[in-house]
């Protein structure tokens, strides 16, 4: 199971930089490159920050990916 | 980069500490011989090599320290750059993530090669003690050498 989510595309929504995105939530602009390319899954507390940011909930921007649904 | 530059400062470090300690032990050993009632007067002898190395390593290693700081903008001398390995420089969840990673790397790799310098040191050392004796040390630092190897590719590898 994998950690999908649409912080790019709600970053290019919203017009956040990766580099203003990451100083809103705290972390640095690599983390925030990391969860765009799913290379790392946030932990709950960063997801959260993350949803507060967009003003989402955390289902519109996180959703887990089976293996076999690839 | 500044990660980089912090690794190849590291091994330097680690290098310069073993020449001194090899140095030492050469040392330590004329004394000895002294006081064994071996020598008849007082003469230490180095290996021209690596005392060669150890005082060009000792005129690079401040020009290398400053180098680093201006590059990665830490001020010269200050508490961050001079005790903080690459460990404390974690700056968000990620990068502890990541630095558990090595830290765990590192330690397995610690784990073998003691086990594997041990059998080094007790298969070979009866028979090179007298042209190598402080081969123990050489083991010793190159432990330490593999612990920082290991945890900068671990490193690189998951960042």
């Amino acid at each position: 199971m994998n950690v999908q989510n649409k912080v790019k595309e709600l970053r290019a929504r919203y017009g956040y930089s990766q580099e203003k995105l990451a100083s809103a939530i705290g972390v640095t602009r690599q983390t925030v490159a990391a969860i765009e390319k799913f290379d790392y899954s946030p932990s709950l507390l960063l997801g959260l920050k993350i949803c507060k940011v967009f003003n989402l909930t955390m289902e519109e921007v996180f959703w887990i990916e089976e293996e076999d649904e690839k | 980069m500044t990660q980089q530059a912090r690794f190849m400062i590291n091994l330097f470090v680690i290098i310069m500490t073993y020449l001194v300690c090899f140095l030492a032990y050469e040392i330590y050993d004329g004394v000895a011989q002294i006081f064994r009632g071996r020598a008849t007067y007082f003469s230490i002898q180095l290996p021209i090599i690596p005392s060669i190395l150890f005082i060009i390593g000792l005129i690079l290693l401040p020009v290398l320290y400053l180098l680093y700081c201006k590059k990665s903008g830490l001020k010269p001398f200050s508490k961050k750059s001079l005790l903080s390995p690459i460990e404390f420089d974690e700056q968000d969840e990620r990068e502890k993530m990541i630095n558990a990673k090595a830290c765990r790397a590192s330690y397995i790799a610690v784990q073998y090669s003691i086990a594997v310098g041990a059998i080094l040191i007790i298969i070979l050392y009866p028979y090179i003690n007298r042209y190598f004796a402080s081969f123990p040390l050489l083991v010793l630092f190159s432990v330490w050498m593999i612990q920082h190897i290991t945890h900068y590719f671990t490193f690189r590898k998951y960042s």
